[in-house]
C-alpha cells in the first residue's frame, strides 16, 4: 500500500514539477488528491452453534494537500450479518425449561443439563463513519471532527468526535486531546423488560436510550531511529439504559431448581478509565515488533489488563508474516451473579451476563501479507479465541453444571490495499 | 503487567528528553508497519470483537459504543 501511494505521489508530484517547470512558476493554491483504501472479509464463528458472523468492511483515506499541510479524509462502512445462540443468563438446571422468546410470539427449550442459549438472534448491523482532519496553525498543529453511525434492528448508534494534535521537537513528539460523544437509541423486540419482572409481567416502553461521553489524552513519542512509542489516558462516561434486554438471572433454591427467571437489572451509569501504552520497534531491516498493554477500571467494580504482541517478519518480495498473541483478564462486576438464591431478598443490581463475569481470554493467531498485480497488498489474517471463565460453584442439585463453561472462536479475514 | 506502563511511562518521560531524531534518520520510522494505526481494519475488527465479548473496551481509540452486541 504505502509503495503504490509513494508511486502515485511520486507521480502526481513529477506531473507538478513538470507543469511548474513549464508555466516557470511556482505551485500556490495547487491540490493534489490521493485515495488509499482497502476492503475486507470477515467470518467469525464461536464453538457450540453460538454467534456466527459474516462482515464486509470498507476503509479509505484520501490525502489532500493543502497550503498548510495535508488534509485528509477518512471513511469506514461496514456491513456485518449475526446468526446464532447466545448465553440468556438462565441458570442451568436437571429439568427441562421452556420459556417465551423475547417476541412473545414462539418458546425456547432448554434441554436439561445444557447451559440455556437463545439461538432467535438474526440481526444485520450496518455501520458508517467520517473523519476530516485538517492542519490548523500549521502542519504540525491539526485538528479533526468526525461522525457515526450504526444501525441494528433494534439498535441506532449516532456520534460525533473532535480532536487537536500538535507535533513538537521536530515531530519527535506529538500531544493528542480528543472528545466522543455518542446518543444511543434501543427498541428491543417485544418492548423492554422491566428489571427483575418475570416473563409474565407487562413489559415496559418500547425505546430506551443511553449516552456515551469519551475524552482521551495521548503522547507519541520517538525515542530512537527504531522505535517509538504511544500512551493513551481514557475516560468514558455512559448514562441510560445499560441493560441488555434479551438477558436473564435465575431464582434458584438449594436443591438446584429454578424458581423463576427474572430480567437482569443493572445500574444506570456506568464511568470507566483506560491507561494504554503501545510500542513498535524495528528490530532489523524489515522485522518490527508492536507490544502494547492496556490497564482498565470501573465503578462496575470491573478491573481488567491485556498485554498484545506482534512481530512482522519480513519473508522478502512484498511478503511477510506476523503471529499474534494476546492475553486479557478481567474481574467480575460488582453485580455479577450466576443465579441468585431463591430464598434471599433480590439485590438492588444483578446480571448473569457472562461478559461481566470473571475470565482470562487468550488469542493466537496470524496474518500473512503479500504482494499482488498492480501495487495491491493482500493479507490473511487467521486467529483462533478462547474464553476461560473462572468457575463459581453452584448449589448441589446442579452438581456437574456450569453457568459459563466459557467458549470458542475462530476470526478469519482476507483484505485488500488498494 | 503494571509494571510494564510504569515502565512505559518512565521511557515516555526519558524519551523527551532524548536527542532529537533528525528527518534523515527516520528511514524505519517511516515504514508503514511502524505506524500506529497502520491496519485499521484489524484493529477495527478486533476492537469490535473484543467488546462484543468482553467487559472492557478501548484504549488505542475510544471506549464508545455504538452496538447492541450478543
Amino acid at each position: 500500500m504505502q509503495l503504490s501511494k509513494h508511486q502515485k505521489k511520486s507521480k502526481n508530484n513529477l506531473a507538478l514539477a513538470a507543469a511548474s517547470i513549464l508555466t516557470a512558476s511556482s505551485l500556490p493554491n495547487v491540490s493534489v488528491a490521493d485515495w488509499s483504501q482497502e476492503v475486507a472479509i470477515l467470518y467469525y464463528g464461536e464453538s457450540d452453534k453460538r454467534v456466527q458472523d459474516g462482515s464486509v468492511k470498507y476503509n479509505g483515506v484520501r490525502t489532500i494537500e493543502g497550503e498548510k499541510g495535508d488534509n485528509t479524509l477518512t471513511l469506514n462502512l461496514g456491513i456485518d450479518t449475526l446468526t446464532g445462540a447466545s448465553p440468556s443468563g438462565i441458570a442451568p438446571s436437571n429439568d427441562l425449561q421452556i420459556l417465551t422468546s423475547p417476541s412473545g410470539n414462539s418458546t425456547i427449550t432448554h434441554s436439561a443439563g445444557k447451559l440455556p442459549l437463545d439461538d432467535s438472534f438474526k440481526d444485520t448491523r450496518l455501520s458508517a463513519s467520517a473523519n476530516w482532519e485538517q492542519p490548523l496553525v500549521n502542519e504540525g498543529t491539526r485538528g479533526n471532527i468526525g461522525a457515526s453511525f450504526s444501525k441494528e434492528y433494534d439498535y441506532l448508534h449516532l456520534g460525533l468526535s473532535g480532536g487537536l494534535s500538535k507535533e513538537l521537537a521536530n515531530k519527535n513528539t506529538q500531544f493528542s486531546v480528543g472528545l466522543a460523544f455518542s446518543a444511543d437509541t434501543l427498541k428491543p423486540v417485544g418492548n423492554a423488560p422491566i428489571p427483575f419482572a418475570n416473563e409474565n409481567a407487562t413489559k415496559g416502553s418500547s425505546t430506551k436510550s443511553k449516552k456515551t461521553l469519551d475524552a482521551m489524552l495521548g503522547v507519541t513519542q520517538v525515542l530512537s531511529k527504531n522505535t517509538i512509542l504511544q500512551l493513551n489516558y481514557g475516560v468514558s462516561a455512559v448514562n441510560g439504559y445499560l441493560n441488555d434486554p434479551y438477558k436473564w438471572v435465575s431464582r434458584v433454591n438449594n436443591r438446584g431448581k429454578i424458581i423463576e427467571n427474572l430480567y437482569e437489572s443493572r445500574p444506570d451509569s456506568r464511568t470507566g478509565h483506560n491507561l494504554f501504552g503501545a510500542i513498535k520497534q524495528t528490530l532489523s531491516d524489515s522485522n518490527v515488533l508492536s507490544t502494547s498493554a492496556r490497564l482498565h477500571t470501573d465503578d462496575w467494580g470491573i478491573n481488567s489488563y491485556t498485554l498484545d504482541a506482534k512481530y512482522r517478519v519480513g519473508l522478502g518480495s512484498r511478503k511477510s508474516i506476523e503471529p499474534h498473541i494476546r492475553y486479557y483478564h478481567q474481574s467480575a462486576a460488582d453485580f455479577y451473579r450466576p443465579q441468585l438464591e431463591a430464598s434471599a431478598t433480590l439485590p438492588q443490581y444483578a446480571s448473569a451476563d457472562y461478559r461481566l463475569a470473571e475470565f482470562n481470554s487468550y488469542t493466537l493467531g496470524a496474518t500473512y501479507r503479500w504482494g499482488g498485480k498492480n501495487n495491491r497488498d493482500w493479507r490473511l489474517t487467521g486467529e483462533f479465541y478462547t474464553q476461560k471463565p473462572t468457575t463459581v460453584a453452584l448449589t448441589k442439585g446442579q452438581a456437574g453444571l456450569d453457568a459459563n463453561p466459557g467458549f470458542n472462536a475462530v476470526m478469519l479475514s482476507i483484505g485488500v490495499k488498494f | 503487567m503494571p509494571t510494564y506502563l510504569i515502565f512505559l511511562i518512565i521511557v515516555t518521560i526519558a524519551g523527551c528528553s532524548s536527542p532529537d531524531i533528525k528527518p534523515w534518520e527516520r528511514g524505519n520510522l517511516a515504514k508503514d508497519a511502524m505506524r500506529f494505526g497502520s491496519d485499521p481494519l484489524i484493529d477495527a475488527t478486533e476492537d469490535h470483537i473484543y467488546f462484543s465479548k468482553e467487559g472492557t473496551s478501548g484504549g488505542r481509540s475510544f471506549a464508545g459504543g455504538g452496538c447492541g452486541c450478543n
